[in-house]
């Protein structure tokens, strides 16, 4: 009965439980020991903390705002003494890139065994999903299918046949290989791993037997352009991974793969070693909000070029915000442009409840107001009042009526004297506004409290309700 | 809505994906909404002496804009389930209305030293002990299992004075943690 989300945004998630429905089930172990425990995706400029502990930076330092112990185990931790861990940083990556390809691998025999007939249905992410009933399931891997051309068919080739029985591990040696014959994981010819990761593979899988002696320049071609298996292999000059870091969604975990460099991630390390050893670039400071006036405060987010819109909670954040991202980025080895890290800032901030008072969906608006806290931050009195007006309406003809009531019964029984000395008192503390703009009526009803009187007359007695005591949260 | 998006929808997705499709037992998701912030889930307890089979008890979770970093806000709640998805009319739908049995029974707060009558549950996983580490998941076990542990039909000690002044949202009170037997 509740909706499925993935249909309609088709976001990329991917899984440690990907992997079991693989050959090698227990792959999901690993998988799940590269995640943050925080965002639970693939470590992002992963950092160690004094416990041992590692996060995203982000992840981490984002908590770290507000908290003082580690996630885990609870020790204390300070976001000084957070340290990259550049090798991890590296591990990740490659096996982001390489994770894909590996999990149609696994896939792939899986569908060679059951010998599923799926010719009709290959255009757009074949078996995958006749074979895994749950629509939920549709994540990454269909993405990768259909951007690549028909994939596979057990009926496929002859020599497709033999190969079911074996392991996954034992072609696995077969990808790093550059120089030695190895054998295709399909069809099991053998063949130079050059070749093979060029072309023969997408000719493989799409049920074409290509000799590996043949001239590769036309099919080599046509590999790339139809963004096959083959171009997992291919090399292409080193891009600044941003997808990693925003958290926008229309990177598919194929085009991250083919983003990073397939090889290279030994010497992007040791680079990575020299940057940081001559590293000049300066975090950003934590500042102390309490002693800074909102127009220092202004003049900060100026220096930074960040926008100085909005209420003080919205500019503290802001900067919090920005100064999360900004130092995490110092810890990728990838790291992106200010330009990305503002874009990232402003969707964060429309996503952001604080920045944004839209009422939930699920319930209706005025449950919603009811359901949220009247002492929260994030409050919102004119649409309390715009909900309640009618009942405050009633509620005030009502307390009108039975003061008059109670008037009349008190002028009879001639019991004045309390009376008297609360309309004294009233009168006192109404002194600034005169009676005759509260209107005709009421003037005829001194007693019912003046401030609330004059605040349902015209409805603009907000900010009166946020400070008086009554609300003494906010 | 589709600037509301929540900071960490990514993670939202992949804690709703695993809980619709390895279904926890005895605990049901009744409704959510589209960002994936607002959940309510059924919690039956089974062959126990004090809540009984038509006792049906609504979790409802609301993630808010901190999460994971701040816990989601978890409370009881009298909700009525009334199928009313006429209009999903794809393949799925008709599948769940085979499926989906709405219980019988009696929307219920369940008694227990730790739940209010309101709905709040004094828990420490809830406060000062929740990590991000936790999931929408981690907190379901816990208070089914908080459920299926208790023996005594008892409110908490101090029921009449705190649903009497207790804020609309839970998170905003400060429980004392009164005993760590239950």
């Amino acid at each position: 009965m509740s909706k499925n989300p993935f249909d309609r945004f088709g976001v990329d998630v991917t899984d440690p439980t990907d992997w079991a429905s693989t050959k090698l089930p227990r792959l999901s172990e690993l998988d799940s020991l590269k995640r943050c425990y925080i965002c639970k995706e693939f470590f992002t400029a992963p950092v160690l903390t004094v416990c041992h502990h590692t996060f995203c930076s982000q992840c981490i330092r984002q908590y770290l705002l507000t908290n003082s112990h580690c996630p885990l185990c609870k020790t204390e931790l300070y976001e000084s003494s957070l340290k990259r861990d550049m090798l991890l940083d590296e591990i990740v990556t490659c096996y982001k890139s390489l994770r894909p390809f590996l999990l149609n691998l696994l896939r792939e025999n899986e569908i060679l065994v059951k010998n599923e007939p799926d010719i009709e249905k290959s255009e757009n992410g074949p078996s995958k999903s006749n074979k895994r009933p749950a629509p939920v399931d549709e994540d990454d891997v269909i993405e990768v299918l259909s951007q690549g051309e028909s994939v596979p068919s057990g009926s496929s080739t002859p020599e497709a046949q033999p190969k079911k029985k074996t392991k996954p591990e034992s072609q696995l040696p077969a990808l790093p290989g550059k120089s030695d014959q190895v054998a295709c994981p399909i069809c099991n010819k053998m063949m130079s791993a050059d070749i093979l990761q060029t072309r023969h593979l997408d000719d493989c899988l799409s049920g074409k037997t290509t000799p590996p002696s043949s001239n590769g320049s036309h099919s080599r071609k046509k590999a790339g352009a139809s963004h096959g298996i083959a171009s997992f292999f291919k090399k292409e000059s080193p891009v600044p991974s941003s997808s990693s870091s925003s958290p926008s969604t229309s990177n598919s975990a194929f085009s991250k793969a083919e983003i990073s460099q397939p090889v290279g991630f030994k010497e992007s390390y040791l680079k990575q070693v020299e940057k940081t050893n001559s590293e000049s670039v300066k975090k950003l400071p934590k500042l102390d909000f309490q002693s800074l006036s909102t127009p220092k405060l202004k003049e900060k987010l100026a220096a930074l070029n960040l926008k100085v819109q909005g209420s003080r909670s919205q500019l503290e954040m802001r900067y919090n915000q920005f100064y999360v991202l900004y130092n995490s980025n110092l810890d990728s080895s990838r790291p992106v442009s200010e330009k990305q890290l503002k874009s990232t800032l402003n969707k964060w901030e429309q996503s952001h409840s604080a920045f944004n008072t839209e009422s939930s969906t699920l319930f209706s608006s005025r449950a919603s107001i009811s359901n949220r806290s009247i002492t929260s931050k994030t409050f919102s009195v004119r649409e309390w009042l715009q909900v309640y007006h009618q009942e405050f309406r009633e509620l005030i003809r009502a307390a009108r009526a039975s003061a008059k009531k109670d008037k009349k019964s008190k002028a009879k029984n001639t019991i004045d004297v309390i009376e008297e000395a609360e309309y004294v008192e009233v009168s006192k503390k109404d002194d600034s506004r005169p009676q005759q703009e509260h209107g005709s009526t009421e003037s005829k009803v001194p007693q019912l409290t003046p401030e609330l009187d004059m605040e349902l007359v015209d409805m603009d007695f907000a900010d009166d309700i946020a400070n008086s005591s009554l609300f003494g949260g906010t | 809505m589709a600037g509301g998006r929540h900071p960490f929808y990514k993670r939202l997705l992949k804690e709703y994906k695993s809980l619709s499709t390895n279904s926890l037992s005895g605990i049901t998701m009744v409704k959510n909404d589209e960002n994936l912030t607002e959940f309510i889930f059924r919690i039956e307890v089974t062959n126990h002496t004090l809540y009984k089979k038509e006792d049906l008890f609504h979790l409802s979770i609301i993630i808010t804009s901190e999460y994971p970093v701040d816990s989601p806000r978890v409370q009881f709640v009298i909700f009525d389930e009334i199928v009313i998805d006429d209009d999903d009319k794809d393949s799925k739908g008709s599948e769940n209305k085979d499926t989906v049995v709405v219980p019988n029974g009696v929307p219920k707060i369940p008694i227990h030293p730790h739940v209010y009558s309101n709905g709040h549950i004094c828990l420490n996983l809830l406060g000062e002990d929740w990590t991000p580490a936790c999931s929408i998941e981690s907190v379901l076990l816990s208070i089914q299992s908080m459920l299926n542990t208790n023996d005594k039909n008892e409110r908490p000690p101090d029921d009449a004075a705190y649903v009497k002044r207790a804020p609309l949202n839970p998170k905003s009170t400060t429980f004392i943690y009164h005993d760590d037997t239950v």
